[in-house]
């Protein structure tokens, strides 16, 4: 059973391709780590897979269903590169939100035990718009993983985290595998990469390797054959995610 | 798929509940004291406007234009507006507005499973409030304006004019949502929206000349609502009928507005909303690109050139803006050209019938001279950049002019062939006046611009007594500051309101000598800009170190 299936899907911002056109299927319960250098398409394929992005050409599909979809919403969960949260809502409260918002029985003692293995048990109360970046990755890891999900994307995760967080974040990632879940997670981090099971690297918007991670070597894979395309750092990199170039 | 799709009520109640606790909170944080300062302030200056105003259309209702008048030609030419509100919004729609919402929406509750509709629901309502209560206020001011010299009472005209301006507004986002849902493509809505305003501009150019309207426009229905204040027909309820329909369908399809678009405009909006409030000039601009995802181009026009070229550094620097601006995009360009033909036809307007109308072609050359001002203002965007070349920044930012000045000159001819189509027997008089116009036109544009460039530390830290920049601003009381805020944002406007000199002087005294001394005026005016761009910096150490003497000498 194939939870994401990726057909000639393809991104294009105006006259410069992003992504694709690539074909990719996931297995349900997978765990695949996405590799690339920047600009290469990983964030513009994992926003277009949430839908934040609309796809210029072909097709992708959330356990059968469009990703903009409210069936393929309440299964997809996401940690963005860039943690987003509200002005006047504490740690606490957005929890309650997303939680109640997806329907989440127990969200009080799921929350908890979650904020509690973050380490953010002691700032719940708190603005997370206040926080640093690294305590602003850690409440949007918390946010991302309070509520049910099937699929969960995951992009650049390990941005501002110390020793303690990127450890409670490859535990939790561990225990959501366990539970069932598939695993997209977009990173250079060589542990992160080191427990996944399947590599897909990515380099100007084409896959050009995607198997086991064993055995593959990474830095070489990626420079083999310069590209004839200009490495775009718009999609992946730009500020608005919409990789336009800025004046 | 395991996990469940949460029940629609339950969600939706969810959503309404946060929205509640986060009004509240919001209404809790307020400061009343500054927004009663704010509508202070607002109420002075609506009321001066309201003066100047009043006093400007009252002369020219009285000489050109009776009750009968207005009956027989305002539906088609009130309609202009409207058809302009309408082709704004379908462009606004394929650029993706006109709706915005916070970034924290984009994520936690767009990409939640909640239906769409119920998300957007609201502040597509609240765009389409805050638009329209904008148009019914201006509306009704005008309405108002007009009973002072017609037939009917104040109250029927306010009334009728607040009610056309409301649709107007109502219309604007209506229609900016559903081409926007629809996902109408920018070239196809450029041809929407032009045909829709050729139409309805042939029907008020028949009224106007004609008298009688040969052409029945789109929107001169809602047009006549708006003179209701004198004669008010049944059928032209029509026209509000069909405003109501688009709202409603409008808000039916929010729920289809693209979630790409939205996450662009998110970020954007809240910045755009900042920089308008510390009347950053450049900022808006910029961000009013961003928003219409509008970029250079990555071709230029004519195609790249890699040819090795030899000459002077100020050669180079003419080069530099020429790159730029073969590089503008085709909107950008479009705009320009739209607006010095809009800017043309105004002059003849003011020229002669309404001098009032020649507020549209000052209006319209400044935003021509922000537009074609980019290859300088990308140099004050980068002083990093600038700083490296190794060349004094004032002559850089003089020959930044020379490309700007081409393309400029370029507009004002152009400007000048839509005055000699509208009005033949002017062609000389609109080719005279042409090039001062757009020049004296541009130099508010190029005052603001120049401003925010980066200027010598002794200039930057500190005041004319020497004191720390930063302190000393602490000191200045919130009066001072604010006038001091009026003044950056007024003065570039009223720099520019010279350009009105040119057709008003022309149209006192239409003569070759007169056309003679606004040549002489205008070249003037641009020179002593000019002389200011390259000597500001040297006057401001001369100044300082004329202060100091002082000090230092008692």
């Amino acid at each position: 059973m194939s939870a994401i299936v990726i057909k000639q899907l393809a991104k294009r911002y105006h006259d410069s391709p992003a992504l694709g056109p690539l074909d990719l299927r996931v297995d349900t319960g997978e765990r695949v780590t996405l590799v690339g250098h920047n600009g290469s398409g990983k964030t513009t394929l994992l926003r277009m897979l949430t839908g934040l992005l609309d796809a210029t050409a072909g097709e992708a599909t959330i356990g059968g269903h469009d990703p903009a979809s409210i069936e393929a919403r309440s299964a997809v969960s996401y940690i963005a590169d860039r943690p987003v949260f509200y002005d006047d809502l504490s740690v606490w409260e957005h929890v309650e939100y997303i939680s109640r918002l997806h329907g989440t029985q127990d969200w009080e003692q799921r929350g908890i035990e979650l904020l509690d293995d973050i380490g953010l048990h002691d700032r719940i109360d708190d603005l997370p718009v206040t926080f640093s970046r690294g305590l602003q990755q850690r409440a949007a890891i918390a946010l991302a993983l309070c509520r049910p999900f099937d699929v969960l994307f995951v992009d650049e995760p390990f941005v501002g985290l110390d020793r303690r967080g990127r450890t409670a974040l490859l535990d939790r990632l561990d225990s959501a595998h366990a539970d069932g879940a598939t695993i997209v997670v977009a990173t250079h981090d060589p542990e992160a990469i080191g427990r996944a099971h399947r590599l897909v690297v990515l380099r100007d918007g084409q896959v050009i390797h995607d198997g086991a991670v064993n055995g593959l070597d990474l830095d070489a894979a990626l420079d083999r054959e310069s590209s004839d395309r200009p490495a775009s750092d718009g999609p992946d990199d730009d500020e608005n995610g919409h990789g336009e170039a800025t004046e | 798929m395991v996990t469940a799709v949460p029940a629609a009520d339950t969600a939706n109640a969810v959503v309404r509940e946060l929205r509640a606790t986060r009004l509240q909170r919001r209404l809790g944080d307020t400061e009343w004291f500054d927004v009663a300062y704010r509508a202070y302030l607002f109420a002075l200056g609506g009321l001066i406007a309201t003066v100047v105003v009043s006093d400007a259309i009252r002369s020219q209702l009285t000489d050109e234009i009776d009750a009968a008048v207005l009956v027989d030609r305002g539906p088609a030419i009130v309609g202009l507006l409207v058809a302009a509100a309408i082709a704004a919004g379908v462009r606004s729609g394929a650029d993706g507005g006109p709706v915005a919402v916070e970034a924290a929406d984009v994520r936690h509750l767009l990409l939640a499973p909640v239906a769409r509709s119920t998300v957007l629901r609201t502040p597509t309502a609240q765009r389409m409030r805050s638009v329209a209560f904008a148009g019914a206020v201006v509306g009704g001011a005008v309405g108002q304006f007009v009973a002072i010299e017609q037939p009917g009472s104040r109250a029927a005209w306010g009334a009728a004019g607040a009610l056309a301006g409301a649709a107007t507004g109502a219309v604007f986002v209506a229609c900016a949502v559903l081409c926007h849902s629809v996902r109408l493509r920018r070239p196809a809505a450029t041809v929407t929206a032009g045909a829709l305003l050729g139409w309805q501009v042939l029907a008020a150019y028949t009224a106007w000349v004609d008298g009688d309207p040969q052409v029945i426009g789109p929107c001169d229905t809602i047009g006549a609502v708006a003179l209701w204040g004198v004669e008010a027909n049944a059928f032209d309820a029509l026209g509000l009928v069909a405003a109501v329909a688009l709202v409603l369908s409008a808000l039916l399809r929010c729920g289809r507005l693209r979630i790409e678009a939205l996450v662009r405009r998110a970020d954007l909006v809240s910045q755009l909303r900042f920089a308008a409030t510390t009347q950053d000039l450049r900022t808006v601009v910029l961000l009013r690109r961003q928003l219409r995802a509008e970029t250079m181009r990555q071709r230029p026009w004519g195609g790249v050139g890699r040819r090795r070229r030899v000459g002077s550094a100020a050669h180079a620097v003419w080069l530099r803006g020429l790159h730029s601006i073969r590089r503008f995009p085709a909107a950008r360009l479009m705009r320009i050209a739209g607006l010095a033909i809009v800017g043309g036809i105004a002059a003849v307007v003011a020229y002669e019938r309404a001098p009032i109308a020649v507020l549209v072609t000052v209006a319209a050359a400044f935003v021509v001279a922000l537009e074609v001002l980019e290859p300088l203002a990308q140099e004050i965007d980068h002083p990093d950049l600038t700083d490296r070349l190794g060349v004094d920044a004032s002559w850089l930012y003089g020959h930044q002019l020379v490309a700007p000045a081409g393309l400029l000159a370029a507009a004002a001819l152009l400007g000048a062939a839509a005055a000699a189509v509208a009005a033949p027997s002017l062609a000389v008089g609109a080719l005279a006046l042409a090039l001062p116009t757009a020049a004296v036109g541009a130099v508010g544009p190029l005052v603001a611009t120049v401003t925010d460039a980066a200027r010598p530390a002794a200039i930057r830290a500190t005041t004319l007594t020497a004191a720390s920049r930063g302190d000393n601003e602490l000191l200045v009381p919130p009066e001072f500051a604010g006038f001091s805020t009026a003044i950056r944002t007024l003065l570039p406007m009223a720099l520019s309101a010279a350009a009105a000199v040119p057709v008003l002087a022309s149209r006192a005294d239409p003569s070759v000598a007169t056309a003679s001394r606004v040549a002489v005026g205008a070249v003037l005016y641009v020179a002593a800009a000019i002389v200011w761009i390259r000597r500001r910096d040297a006057w401001g150490l001369a100044i300082r170190n004329f202060f100091a003497r002082g000090r230092a000498s008692t």
